[in-house]
């Protein structure tokens, strides 16, 4: 059975009938399954909505196979997808699928999920499910292999080696029959022969191993094999040019078991050194594991944790990682063994004697900022610490971060609450704020610590507090977070950054005002500070009150008339970078007519809902680019080539927008054009013209003369005070002119001009005009 | 009786240079690269060891009549004794000779094989050569199907070499110019040394690389030529910004990349990266230069390290190729984070083009992502939208689905307004919860146990005997009632299907024995007799809904008619997509103050 066969047929047929994004997709599946986890989750997400949408349930089991071919070979993800494997079982043997050749892998994945949580606890099932399986197939199918794979694997979970050596001889055999690869078996061999002690033999096997469709993952695999034979030999220097880093392998979960395996025994071979960090990565790595729901191996990740551990005589770190295999092994299906591995381990660390990193600290922050070689030395002198000096949170705060790096979150948190409830703090007032807000939420912590019950509380334990509320509360209420700073201000009304939030509060409440009071006080307060002015041009400006925006900008030594706007002759043209309805950013040509003031030149597009010309825009005034360039003719630019500054938009003034009309049509003349803009510009119009160089026209005159002439289209800006008849009447008078009428439906559809529409879509017609 | 003595193993030429030329080349055509690349070689050795200057040129001419290609050079020419021991000898090439001996960077030729290509596509080959160390003598070289050779006295011509292949039948497009012309321009059209074609003026390949550029053109303009060149390297998407790779990287690794102007789909990998080694062409197969996520961009590479394969068509997965693939990686995310910060327009263009593809490569880069996770934006039910535009729209959590059909769980999003992300695009879950991870931001993919716990708080009626009425009218073998409250308001209840417990029927149901073999089921079953829930679908009851108070003050047979009416309601809304266009808000609004008054009126 060519298990491909359909795929790529499927893949051709979809292409030919044009969903060649599904397409794609099938084979883009497949190739990132290896290495590229997140591109697998995108390329997932987006192919199930399609199979579905053509019904193509075949293509559906693919893909949720290969997801969770990624998930569970190759990142043990067993606790998140074990479900997902049962529903793709119960998918994958209806009327619908029962004939699709991928449904035999889902039960691959399936049995993955039980040998990756428990290996050796489900080996009778997942040695059934593999011969059941195996008995379905034979070896011209793809999967065989890897079926094949999982039932080797199950008997050497179960440590019986010679049936593995045995199945592993007819699965090869059935797979040469069939003239297929078994490549993808090289590394279960190798492994099987160092598990039997045939350690030359093994690396006789793998030195010249090549898998070229195992990508990233089947090298890094290949190379850890190696590491291990090595090891066996004592061959330690090449073992620590071979061993991939710990970077590379805490990527890929499948990786954790061997690359554990081989640093232990670095270490016991005293080649690598047994310090904090390795100590902290095996930790790391047993937790991932374990919320992973890979049990077994993260069982054992911890119990090489406690080997290292028991080598420094780390018995803190030792009991959590003991504490952890305890928990872990409730979840085995069967014990194999487990219990007495931690009965042992168990004596072992009760037995480690612990001498005292014999330090004396003067005071507290002495002991803070000291390196201790163990965490258990540490966890010793914090103790003894906080029995000699009990007030000082710094060293509660220490302990529970200690705890934070050793993966126990909850005996961390509930540290801080215990200490937070026994002392008056602000530091604790912050730390446990904050992991509480991590914890259950904000609407939950608001609940607790509320803002109505700071009496008696210290300014600094109040600011903390204040400043969690509004932090939270900034992004979605900023009336509630106002309120929040009135309280703080209480406490510390001449705070300069307090100045700041308020005054940006109330910005974006639109209480300018009030924000320019801030921003005055913030001046007072600060006085050589000129950023403070600048804001205060800005608030100032929202609030359209000249006599400050006057005072400041001549204290800034900018030149405004009495207006609070600069001269004509002084306004310059910057560019305004804002963001639109559609949420995108724009980038418009606007006049600086005020300090941070500026009027849009730029003519929005017709389709664009505002029509922003013409509109006031208060920014920012410090630039977003610096003119540090010099072009080839040796004038100043930014790195784009921009010869303006550029400022981000602080808000858009609610001046009437200009409407938009177009006028379209045979381009009547430069002349004639010319004319029509003085009248235009005259009566208070803006014309700005889109196009003429590449608009052909071409219609016929009589029956068969082909004409063609350039076209003409501009739009017409009209301000709110001026007359739309007025605009009518030029437009309709200069019609009279030439000697192809131009066309403007949108205004007369606008003046419920019916007779006029009705005239110009007979000029449309004949002219070839399209609407845009 | 064995015989110890070494002996000669004898080559069968004739079948040798068909397996080479088959297998090793991948195209007959690399043969007008090699023997370029010898020219160029000689050139350089010229300049080497000659230590004069001279205005090196190659030039070629095809004749399409005779099947003739010439390719002469300028360079320094062969003695006798050289011609037998580099042209004669298969795999026997100066160039490495002269590399390692000279460090030379600009001496292409690796095996020794390149002269053999010509014998694959002619049948018989003519070298003329007068070499700079003896200037007065010239020589001849002619072999026919490189099985035989003869070296004669020719008369004398200046310093330099020209090869004449006769070429095969097959192979006679090599003697059509504007063949030729095409090959030049992809295999050599950054060598320094001009190629000059028939009667033609100007140089065939006169494209100038960005990095040989003087260190103070102004950036502008070297913007400007990056871009013309990138041009010459995307055939599809015209390219938008460049980034030239800074000189004197610890690679010693020379080039420009790009951003194409275009793109099929979101998750279409377009990566378009074209390799040179000394400047002379070997591959554009090796995308896996570029990381996974720069499906959108282009490049061109030049470098003296990259070790070639014998067919110098593709290169060895060496350490210096990880390391390269690596600074890529690297050096991609910080340009794109520069662009977005330093550079708005071209931002902007980056955006509008590839605004998911870039939600891709975020996913990828944690650098990338802090500093664009702003820009980008995500597509939701309520438009595309930036994550902060998002988080003030739905009260500073993430709400996603994952699949494009609509359930009840959605109704209530879109009747407040709130967006929900299309999880089921390309990169956009990943993005969200990468968000999440980073900023801490509450994500929640409706339709899960999690998410239902977040929009349907638990609340319990006011007393039992209401609490036993709701379970009584509401609850059956397939429905399970769960008392809540959410807005808005006048939303009375929701429906909404529990996967885990219908697959949980479905697999240990009798009828699955019959479809699914024996030990798989067994082993599915292991996990799903660990669910307690049995039934298919829950009711979330809105107590904060004022037809569902009034229920219990109603009598027994309106009560019924109340919930019949209900449920069938959202039966109505669930089975029936189209009515979910209408605005959902108005819709229950009226629905409600219709039942209101239907109550209140007592008619029935």
């Amino acid at each position: 059975m060519n298990i491909w066969k359909w795929v790529i047929d499927r893949h051709d047929r979809l292409d030919e009938e044009g969903h060649s994004e599904l397409a794609g997709l099938i084979y883009d599946i497949a190739l990132k399954s290896d290495d590229e986890l997140e591109i697998v989750d995108q390329i997932f997400h987006q192919a199930i909505p399609l199979c579905r949408s053509l019904e193509d349930k075949w293509l559906e089991l693919y893909f949720r196979h290969w997801r969770l071919q990624a998930y569970i070979l190759k990142n043990y993800e067993a606790k998140g997808f074990l479900k997902e494997a049962i529903s793709l079982l119960d998918f994958a043997y209806t009327e619908d699928t029962n004939e699709c050749p991928q449904r035999i892998c889902v039960v691959q994945d399936l049995a993955a999920c039980y040998g990756i949580k428990d290996g050796p606890g489900y080996v009778e099932e997942r040695v059934k499910v593999c011969k059941e399986t195996l008995e379905q197939i034979d070896g011209s199918w793809a999967c065989y292999r890897c079926i094949g794979s999982e039932l080797i694997e199950a008997y050497m979970d179960a440590k019986q080696y010679d049936i593995a050596t045995t199945e592993l001889a007819t699965l090869k055999k059935e797979l040469h029959k069939h003239d297929q690869t078994d490549a993808d078996m090289q590394l279960t061999q190798a492994e099987l022969l160092i598990e039997t002690g045939q350690i030359d033999a093994a690396w006789d096997f793998i030195k010249n191993a090549t898998n070229p469709d195992g990508g990233d993952s089947y090298d890094v695999s290949l190379k850890l094999t190696k590491a291990r034979i090595l090891c066996k030999q004592k061959n330690w220097n090449e073992v620590l040019k071979i061993c991939p880093s710990y970077e590379y392998i805490s990527k890929f979960a499948k990786h954790f078991n061997e690359w554990t395996d081989i640093q232990l025994q670095l270490v016991q071979a005293k080649v690598v050194t047994n310090d904090k960090s390795l100590r902290f990565r095996f930790h790391k790595l047993s937790n991932d594991l374990e919320q992973k729901g890979a049990n077994r191996i993260s069982f054992e990740v911890y119990e090489r944790l406690i080997e290292l551990c028991l080598l420094t005589k780390e018995s803190f770190r030792a009991e959590i990682a003991l504490k952890r295999m305890k928990s872990l092994c409730e979840n085995f299906h069967r014990d194999m063994g487990a219990k007495s591995v931690i009965h042992q381990l168990d004596d072992r660390i009760r037995a480690i004697t612990i001498s005292n990193e014999q330090v004396n600290f003067k005071n507290a922050d002495e002991l803070i900022a000291y390196e201790f070689a163990t965490e258990t030395a540490e966890i010793l002198a914090l103790n003894a610490a906080i029995e000699h000096w009990p007030e000082n949170v710094d060293l509660l705060v220490r302990k529970c971060k200690l705890y934070d790096a050793c993966f126990e979150k909850e005996k961390s948190f509930a540290l801080l609450s215990k200490a937070y409830e026994e002392h008056e703090s602000s530091k604790l007032e912050l730390e446990y704020g904050s992991a509480f807000i991590k914890k259950h939420g904000f609407e939950h912590y608001a609940q607790v610590f509320s803002m109505l019950e700071i009496e008696g509380f210290s300014k600094k334990r109040i600011w903390n507090r204040g400043f969690l509320h509004f932090e939270q509360l900034e992004k979605t209420n900023k009336t509630e977070a106002l309120k929040v700073l009135k309280q703080i201000e209480g406490y510390w009304s001449d705070d300069v950054y307090l100045m700041d939030k308020f005054a940006q509060t109330f910005i974006a409440l639109d209480q300018y005002k009030e924000a320019s009071i801030y921003r005055q006080k913030q001046i007072e307060a600060e006085p050589d500070n000129i950023d403070h002015k600048w804001d205060l041009l800005i608030s100032a400006t929202l609030d359209d009150n000249v006599g400050i925006i006057v005072k400041t900008a001549q204290a800034l030594e900018h030149s405004v008339e009495t207006t609070g706007k600069f001269h004509e002759d002084n306004q310059s043209l910057i560019r305004i970078k804002t963001i639109n309805d559609e949420d995108e950013e724009q980038l418009l040509i606007a006049k600086r007519i005020g300090p941070v003031l500026a009027r849009v030149e730029t003519v929005s597009h017709i389709t664009d809902e505002s029509q922003l010309y013409g509109r006031e825009i208060v920014f920012d005034p410090r630039s977003l680019n610096q003119l540090d360039q010099i072009d080839e003719e040796g004038r100043a630019c930014d790195i784009e080539g921009d010869y303006t500054y550029l400022y981000a938009s602080i808000k858009i003034l609610h001046s009437s927008p200009y409407q938009t009309f177009t006028i379209d049509g045979v381009h009547p003349g430069a002349d004639a054009i010319s004319q029509l803009i003085d009248s235009l510009e005259k009566s208070g119009f803006v014309f700005d013209l889109r196009y003429d160089d590449y608009y052909p026209l071409y219609w016929k005159e009589g029956v068969d003369t082909e004409m063609e002439a350039n076209g003409i289209y501009a739009y017409i800006l009209v301000n709110p005070n001026s007359s739309l008849e007025t605009l009518n009447d030029i437009l309709s008078s200069f019609n009279e002119t030439i000697e192809h009428p131009l066309i403007w439906p949108k205004l007369s559809e606008h003046l419920e001009d019916i007779a006029t529409l009705q005239k110009q879509e007979k000029i449309a017609e004949k002219y070839g005009i399209t609407e845009e | 009786m064995t015989d110890n003595s070494i002996q000669k193993t004898t080559v069968n030429l004739d079948g040798l240079l068909e397996i080479l030329g088959k297998n090793l080349y991948s195209s007959p055509n690399i043969a007008l690269r090699e023997l370029i690349q010898n020219a160029s070689d000689a050139c350089e050795r010229h300049r080497i060891e000659s230590k004069e200057t001279r205005q090196y040129s190659i030039r070629l001419k095809c004749n399409d009549e005779t099947q003739q290609l010439i390719i002469s050079d300028n360079g320094s020419g062969l003695s006798k004794q050289e011609l037998q021991e580099f042209l004669a000898t298969i795999g026997s090439g100066y160039s490495r000779v002269l590399r390692n001996k000279t460090g030379s960077k600009d001496i292409i030729g690796y095996f020794g094989l390149g002269f053999l290509s010509a014998y694959v596509v002619a049948k018989k080959v003519e070298v003329v050569t007068t070499s700079y160390k003896s200037p007065n003598e010239t020589w001849k070289f002619t072999s026919t199907k490189g099985k035989t050779y003869s070296i004669s006295p020719a008369p004398n011509s200046q310093v330099g070499t020209t090869v004449t292949l006769y070429l095969k039948d097959e192979f006679i497009s090599l003697s059509h110019a504007s063949f030729v012309d095409s090959l030049i321009e992809r295999y050599c059209c950054l060598l320094q040394i001009p190629i000059f074609l028939n009667d033609f003026e100007d140089p065939l390949n006169n494209l100038q690389p960005p990095w040989y550029e003087e260190e103070n053109t102004p950036p502008i303009r070297r913007r400007k030529l990056a871009l013309d060149f990138a041009n010459v390297f995307e055939d599809t998407f015209e390219p938008i910004v460049t980034f030239r790779i800074p000189n004197n990287n610890e690679l010693d690794l020379k080039g420009v990349l790009w951003v194409q102007g275009g793109s099929t789909y979101a998750s279409s990998d377009n990566r378009n990266i074209s390799v040179f080694i000394r400047n002379m062409f070997i591959t554009d197969e090796d995308k896996e230069l570029f990381p996974s996520w720069a499906g959108f961009c282009g490049g061109v590479l030049e470098t003296n390290k990259f070790q070639p394969t014998a067919s110098r068509e593709s290169l060895q997965k060496d350490d210096y190729y990880f390391r390269v693939k690596s600074y890529l990686n690297e050096f991609l995310a910080s340009e794109l984070r520069r662009v977005a910060l330093e550079e708005p327009a071209a931002w902007r263009r980056i955006l509008s083009r590839h605004n998911q593809a870039m939600l891709g490569a975020a996913i990828s880069s944690d650098r990338l992502f802090e500093t664009i996770h702003k820009s980008l934006k995500i597509p939701t039910t309520e438009g595309d939208l930036t994550i902060p535009s998002l988080l003030k729209r739905s009260e500073n959590k993430i709400f996603t689905k994952i699949s494009s059909q609509s359930g009840h769980e959605e109704i209530l999003f879109r009747a407040r307004g709130i967006p929900l992300v299309k999880g089921y695009l390309f990169a956009s879950l990943g993005f969200c919860q990468k968000y999440h991870a980073v900023h801490g931001v509450p994500i929640e993919t409706i339709g899960t146990k999690s998410s239902r716990e977040t929009v349907f708080p638990s609340h319990p009626p006011g007393s039992y005997e209401d609490e036993l009425l709701f379970r009584r009218l509401f609850e059956s073998e397939k429905h399970e009632v769960t008392f809540t409250h959410f807005k808005p308001h006048h939303i009375p209840l929701l429906v909404i299907e529990d996967a885990d417990v219908i697959t949980k029927k479905r697999i240990e149901d009798d009828e699955a024995d019959q479809r699914i073999s024996s030990a798989a089921l067994s082993l599915a079953r292991l996990e799903t007799k660990q669910l307690d829930a049995k039934r298919e679908r829950i009711i979330f009851i809105n107590l904060e809904n004022n037809l569902i108070k009034k229920i219990p003050y109603l009598e027994a047979a309106k009560q019924e008619k109340i919930k019949k009416l209900l449920i069938s309601l959202m039966e109505l809304l669930c089975l029936e997509p189209s009515h979910q266009d209408q605005d959902l808000d108005v819709v229950f609004s009226q629905f409600n103050s219709a039942l209101l008054f239907f109550i209140e009126n007592g008619t029935s």
